[in-house]
């Protein structure tokens, strides 16, 4: 309990360094949301199309690698970036942006895996109508996106939620490196290691609010039931 | 929009100040040394110093890797093995403190009485009293192994608790358990408030924990003139003020590698020169 | 006589091979009109979507538009219409052509409501909606199933007008009432 009440003291102090982390936390998640979409939401819109074999295999895959362990993704990212691995010219392990794809390989796979979901389940009529208008490919997706749209916003926010508070990934890929590619998951982490538990509250109140505020606010604007 | 998203990723991941990334064990880390040193060097050279805090064993893989350019670590024999392998293009020891063995104030196993460290370590583990091991392959539980082998006796495993975690939640996790631990003096006096753990010996040259700085023959050669200064600043220069300087409340809790003494051998140790 | 828009030839239709009506051969040109009839269940919606090449024949062959605008549309009996207004609805129908999205909604008296949000609409709006849609494509065959199901009164005159003057496409319907001067055709129970 007065782990809490230092928490809420170092808060409210106004520490530079808890924005820092905070703004790097909101920018890699968000980068990675943002890679995951534009690459997600398409594939997920084209699995929901695609007809056969090839396709349902697709459709299996996108949705067991929803399931991915962020430790592995870590991992092995790890070793492909490693300075010794085949990626290691590229020069990105330690770095935001070796985060950043961590985070998208791990966002990736819902925001697909929800808008196949989202689009299947649009009724049969919304195909059979954007069909016998005969809109062009890009209309098409734009209204069949759009019909499946509070189904994908939430999908875009489960996969932000993932990214957002996973450690796994982010400590292996960042190396938790203070002003650089310290975030507040990997601060936790090493706040508790340390043993500075007001710390580790602190920064871990920090996390639940936005992640909740986040939630709710996209929640108020694009999904509240209809009335 | 596209373009203000690249503009705003170019602000955030393009180029700064030059680079060096380093690999330090977490005791280093987690004593708040850091937090005065790194501030130092970069001020002083305009540099970007990037710090990994890990294990001592992930330091070594860390740096077999050519993933970071410089160690700080404090296990010998693991940078013999280094430096065997020819991977060390320049080693010089430059602070020393001390584990001490800690434990329930009023040590059931008797270990205070004992005439070493490794009998003390016998003691905890014929008295069947718990004993928390890091488990982690850091520079601590490299140490803890040596002390057991020179004991020539183990806990048997019911008693001895592995936590894989750092030395913070591993003194939590002894305090809890009323257990033996072996664990660095600088650690150990932060949390004292925080844990019900006493040292219970301290007093021999085995207990010795010398800290190293090694730059490796796998770094990029952009980085090697950089390690080169941080290596000399830390061991020779402006380093050297920052360590002596360094407490934890009122306690100095890193002392500098004396000089006159081997600075070169990952086995020297500056035995017989008493901590004040 | 002008070409045919639309022919059949021993047509059978249904889903996934499995046969659900079998239509007597028909032939439809520009101003044609059709009437599908027949009880509940006895596939007119199958044979109206086939037509409008929106499902594949089971058997038979059949000479028609493709779907989309100048072709063949397909309106249905509770239509939908994609999130947005009225207006985005015809326009996407009229593939961006803002004239004619105009005209449409004029000839269904559409227009004082085409700014309103679909979901706001009455059934007998939405209908209307969906019908100026399909008109602003300009379909040389439009395939209407049930309109009067929907329709509220001003819908139907407009709905008649539509089948008394346009010329200009052959319009089949499902419906079990009659249209005046249409061609009608009855599908038996299964």
């Amino acid at each position: 309990m007065s782990a809490f009440v230092d928490a809420l003291r170092l808060i409210v102090s106004g520490d530079t360094e808890v924005w820092k982390i905070t703004a790097v936390s909101l920018f890699v998640s968000g980068a990675a949301l943002a890679f995951a979409t534009i690459a997600g939401v398409p594939l997920g819109y084209a699995l929901a199309h695609a007809r056969g074999r090839a396709a349902r295999a697709a459709s299996s895959i996108v949705h067991t690698l929803t399931a991915l362990p962020t430790v592995v993704v870590g991992l092995v990212l790890y070793f492909m970036l490693s300075a010794t691995g085949p990626l290691g010219w590229m020069d990105l392990l330690y770095t935001r942006l070796a985060m950043i794809v961590g985070q998208t390989v791990l966002a990736l796979p819902i925001v697909a895996a929800l808008t196949l979901v989202a689009i299947q389940r649009l009724p049969p009529a919304a195909f059979e109508t954007a069909s016998t208008l005969g809109l062009g490919r890009l209309t098409r997706l734009a209204v069949l996106l759009r019909e499946g749209r509070t189904a994908i916003v939430s999908a875009l926010l489960l996969a932000f939620a993932r990214v957002f508070t996973e450690l796994g990934a982010a400590v292996i890929l960042g190396g938790n490196i203070r002003g650089e590619t310290r975030t507040l998951t990997t601060v936790i982490a090493l706040e508790h290691t340390r043993g500075d538990d007001a710390r580790a509250m602190a920064l871990g109140l920090i996390l639940v609010v936005i992640a909740l505020a986040v939630n709710a606010g996209v929640h108020s604007r694009w999904l509240r039931r209809p009335s | 929009m596209f373009a203000l998203a690249a503009a705003v990723f170019g602000a955030a991941c393009g180029p700064r100040p030059p680079r060096l990334r380093i690999a330090t064990t977490t005791s280093v880390d987690s004593s708040g040394l850091l937090d005065t040193l790194v501030p130092g060097f970069e001020q002083e050279h305009g540099v970007n110093l990037q710090v990994l805090a890990v294990g001592s064993g992930q330091a070594f893989q860390l740096g077999r890797r050519g993933d970071v350019a410089l160690l700080v670590t404090h296990e010998p024999a693991g940078e013999r093995a280094l430096i065997s392998d020819g991977l060390v293009r320049y080693y010089r020891k430059f602070m020393f403190n001390r584990f001490v063995i800690a434990g329930p104030p009023e040590d059931p196993a008797a270990a205070r009485g004992a005439a070493s460290a490794s009998e003390a370590m016998s003691r905890i583990a014929r008295s069947g009293r718990l004993f928390v091991s890091r488990g982690d392959d850091s520079g601590t539980h490299a140490r803890e192994r040596q002390l057991w082998a020179m004991a020539g006796v183990s806990p048997q495993p019911a008693h001895l608790i592995e936590t894989g975690q750092g030395m913070a939640p591993t003194l939590r996790v002894a305090s809890q358990r009323v257990a033996y631990v072996l664990t660095d003096e600088a650690t150990l006096a932060r949390l004292a408030d925080a844990v019900q753990l006493r040292v219970i010996y301290d007093n021999d040259p085995a207990l010795l924990n010398t800290y190293a700085v090694m730059i490796l023959t796998t770094a990029p050669a952009r980085t090697s003139e950089l390690a080169d200064r941080f290596a000399r600043w830390i061991a020779e220069g402006g380093g050297r003020q920052h360590i002596d300087a360094f407490r934890i409340g009122t306690r100095q809790v890193f002392f500098l590698w004396p000089a006159g003494l081997d600075a070169a051998s990952p086995e020297s140790t500056p035995a017989g020169v008493r901590a004040p | 006589m002008s070409a045919p828009v639309l022919s059949t030839r021993a047509l059978t239709v249904g889903y996934d091979g499995v046969s659900v009506a079998t239509l007597p051969d028909l032939s439809a040109a520009a101003g044609d009109r059709i009437v599908i009839g027949g009880p509940n269940g006895s596939g007119k919606t199958t044979v109206l979507k086939t037509l409008a090449g929106l499902n594949v024949p089971v058997s038979g062959e059949m000479r028609g538009p493709m779907p989309g605008p100048r072709g063949a549309i397909y309106v249905h009996p509770s239509p939908f219409l994609f999130a947005g207004t009225g207006q985005h609805n015809v326009l996407l129908g009229a593939h961006g052509d803002a004239a004619e999205t105009e005209r449409a909604l004029d000839a269904l008296g559409a227009l004082p409501f085409s700014a309103s949000d679909v979901r706001t609409l009455s059934s007998g709006q939405r209908q209307r909606i969906a019908l100026a849609r399909a008109l602003a494509a300009r379909p040389r065959l439009l395939l209407v199933d049930e309109p009067e199901t929907g329709l509220d009164a001003a819908g139907l005159d407009a709905w008649s007008r539509i089948l008394r003057d346009r010329h200009d496409m052959a319009i089949v319907i499902a419906t079990h009432r009659d249209v005046p001067g249409a061609a009608r055709y009855l599908l038996s129970e299964r």
